[in-house]
């Protein structure tokens, strides 16, 4: 999962960096509007932390522009605790909204929720077949029993699971697995992959040449 | 139920009351006075006419004469039946033995008559139903006396009393009637009357001839009747407009508070959340539209700097959550799992920072709320140009790491003020002008002395400020530019501070900028307090 940070408080917006990549998220990060709005057309994220007062471009107005291409999920923050301003960022279309200063777990937690409510899931367990996905807690099960995963692994694994029944890209791995920072070799995902085939078995996973992979239900 | 005498409206109407009442009572009993005197005036006044031509006959009487009749008279026996005048003719011979002098000039002179002299010759009854013939034939009276009783009401009388007391003469009285007593002589004397009223007679005494004292009377039940009657008038007319006053007094006091209730009870809905209400001010009068105005004035002035006040804690309250979050995001992430001794140095460099900014903005907002709470400072003679020496010693160092030029051109001048605060002010203005300088820039520093005033101006070859960014300046946490700002470690109170220093001194700051180019920021501080 790929995620955007775009924060002007550069102290901040290297913890919340470094907190979500430690969490398995590939993080890109902004620190003014115009670069936070660039950033989020050009990609396709998973789900935007955005700061409201932010110079050149504030949160709102981005969030605004943004709206008028892209359904990307964002998580408003700010230190406006006013009802009205809450309203505000929300009728604007924000999908949470979190006040300064706020713990980092429910920060987390609020991210997860708002890409499982894109992705249309209602819960953060996802099972496939004998496979068991905790999103929380980053844990997977093969009948009962923990298999231990990478966190390239594990993003990978998730990325599929969420969009199990469908074809994911290998477009769409780099996009939502690398951040912008990352400067990995295609082949890596091929890796990665045969990887989660010995831990999960051999025909977990479907490979469509030329296409991408799949996760059947 | 005291609490309902304690409400303005009603102490009001009490008061229009009893003046009110005063009022009637004054004007009535005056009223009443003078209506009753110039009534029993007039009654008198008919008494006293006939009193004087009694008088006016008698002057002709010697003395002697009047002391010779006396026995006579008094001896003589009660009244005659008032259906046989005649009978009192035999009388007439003993008066017509009289001595005669001429008649008293009464009126009009009248052709003279044998009968000359006028004085009653005896005593008879004075009825209104005898005619003039029989009045002239019964009795020698003055001719003009029986017409003139005649048209008294009521049977009239007389009676003469001689100076000693004894009656001369008297005609009949009313049967019910005792003669009326000797009048205390001492208190007529020749050119006054006396009158009183003795039970239903009315009397009118005078002094005569011959230190006798006369008396006209007459029943006046009627003319007590009417005084009584116009005594009631009186009263009921005085009861009736205190009636229509009090009713008056209530409405106009109903009118008059009636504002003032409208006023209480918006006072009573504005409260610290509804600073919004107004008073209504239509249909008040000047006076109280006046106050509803002030009220209203105050009201908008009350809720402007209310809303000030929200707007600066909530922007305070902004400026604090951002370095409160730097600090809780990353000890949080610190602490999330065992780091390497740099990983936390790394995260302890941050939450100082933001512990830092904290700190100063902490300060800088203690500055402005005891500005706000104690305009008036304490003063002393500062030297203007010793204070700018050592503010600008002061940031030397830093001028020179930015390799910046420095000049000044200080003047001796002196002003009173507060040292320190005007210090905080100069040292935030030399700040900004290193903070937002161009490399390589300048920074002049002049003061001068100008007329009854010392100016200081500090100027910089800096950024510049936008035109449109200059008239909010000076507001508390407004930052022309948010990034470079925050780069440089702005709380965005500094010159808000250097403003309100400046206030406080009653001084003045204008500010000159020119984007690219550089400001000056021009401060004028009085020399006198």
């Amino acid at each position: 999962m790929r995620i955007l940070v775009v924060e002007d408080e550069i102290d901040l917006q290297e913890s919340l960096a470094q907190a979500l990549r430690e969490d398995g998220y590939a993080v890109d990060t902004a620190d003014n509007g115009e670069d936070g709005l660039f950033k989020a057309k050009a990609w396709e994220y998973d789900a935007i932390i955005l700061d409201w007062m932010m110079p050149k471009m504030n949160g709102v107005e981005l969030l605004r522009r943004l709206r008028r291409e892209k359904k990307t999920p964002v998580l408003l923050l700010t230190a406006k605790d006013a009802v009205s301003d809450r309203v505000t960022g929300l009728d604007e279309g924000a999908d949470d909204y979190l006040i300064k200063p706020f713990s980092l777990v429910e920060l987390l937690a609020r991210v997860r929720s708002v890409i499982r409510r894109s992705t249309g899931n209602a819960s953060n367990r996802i099972t496939i077949g004998t496979v068991e996905i905790d999103l929380a807690s980053k844990t997977v099960k093969e009948s009962g029993t923990v298999i231990e995963l990478t966190a390239r692994e594990y993003a990978m694994l998730e990325l599929l699971a969420v969009h199990a029944g469908k074809l994911v890209s290998r477009t769409m791995i780099y996009n939502h697995i690398f951040d912008e920072n990352d400067d990995t070799l295609s082949n890596l995902v091929d890796v990665h992959i045969s990887h989660l085939r010995k831990k999960l078995g051999k025909d977990f996973i479907e490979t469509r040449r030329g296409q991408g992979y799949i996760l059947h239900v | 139920m005291f609490s309902m005498f304690r409400s303005l409206r009603w102490r009001l109407q009490a008061w229009h009351a009893l003046i009110l009442c005063l009022v009637i009572a004054v004007f009535g009993s005056m009223l009443h006075w003078e209506m009753v005197r110039a009534h029993w005036d007039r009654v008198d006044d008919e008494l006293l006419v006939a009193a004087r031509i009694l008088e006016g006959s008698m002057n002709a009487v010697p003395s002697t004469v009047l002391e010779a009749l006396a026995k006579d008279v008094t001896s003589r026996p009660g009244p005659r039946k008032r259906s046989h005048p005649p009978q009192n003719r035999p009388r007439r011979d003993l008066l017509e033995n009289l001595p005669l002098a001429g008649p008293p000039q009464l009126g009009p002179s009248r052709p003279r008559s044998s009968k000359e002299w006028s004085f009653p010759k005896i005593v008879g009854e004075v009825n209104s139903d005898w005619t003039q013939e029989e009045w002239e034939e019964s009795i020698e009276l003055p001719p003009q006396l029986p017409e003139h009783l005649g048209r008294l009401e009521g049977p009239a009388y007389f009676v003469i009393w001689r100076a000693d007391g004894t009656i001369f003469n008297h005609s009949k009285v009313p049967s019910q009637n005792p003669y009326p007593t000797y009048p205390i002589s001492a208190a007529i004397d020749r050119d006054r009357y006396a009158r009183q009223q003795r039970g239903p007679y009315r009397e009118v005494f005078i002094r005569g001839p011959y230190e006798t004292i006369i008396c006209v009377g007459r029943p006046a039940a009627g003319e007590q009747q009417r005084v009584a009657s116009m005594t009631w008038t009186i009263v009921l007319a005085g009861i009736s407009v205190l009636g229509v006053g009090l009713l008056g007094g209530w409405w106009s006091s109903k009118r008059a508070i009636e504002p003032i209730e409208r006023m209480s009870q918006t006072a009573q809905r504005v409260s610290g959340n509804r600073l919004s209400e107004r008073i209504e001010l239509s249909g008040f009068d000047s006076e109280l539209a006046g106050l509803g105005t002030s009220l209203n004035t105050m009201l908008d002035r009350l809720g402007h700097s209310f809303e000030q006040q929200r707007q600066f804690t909530a922007d305070a309250s902004h400026e604090f959550r951002t370095p409160l979050s730097v600090i809780l995001a990353s000890s949080e992430l610190a602490l999330s799992k065992p780091r390497s001794p740099e990983e936390y140095r790394e995260h302890l460099v941050k939450c100082q920072r933001a512990a830092l900014r904290m700190q100063q903005l902490g300060d800088s907002l203690l500055i402005l709320a005891r500005l706000d709470a104690n305009p008036t400072l304490d003063v002393e003679p500062v030297d203007v140009a010793s204070l700018l020496t050592e503010a600008i010693d002061s940031i030397r160092p830093r001028v020179e790491k930015n390799s910046l030029q420095l000049e000044s051109d200080l003047q001796p001048c002196q002003i009173q003020g507060n040292r320190s605060m005007l210090q905080q002010a100069i040292d935030n203005l030399l700040t900004n002008a290193i903070k937002y300088n161009q490399p390589n820039g300048k920074i002049a520093v002049r003061c001068k002395q100008v007329g009854q005033s010392v100016e200081i101006a500090i100027s910089d070859s800096g950024i510049g400020i936008p035109a449109e960014a200059i008239p909010k300046l000076f507001d508390r946490f407004f930052r022309v530019d948010e990034s470079r700002s925050r780069a440089v470690g702005g709380t965005g109170l500094g010159l808000s501070i250097v403003k309100q220093i400046i206030l406080s001194h009653g001084g003045s700051i204008t500010v000159a900028s020119e984007v690219d180019k550089g400001s000056t920021f021009c401060i004028t501080l009085a020399t006198q307090e």
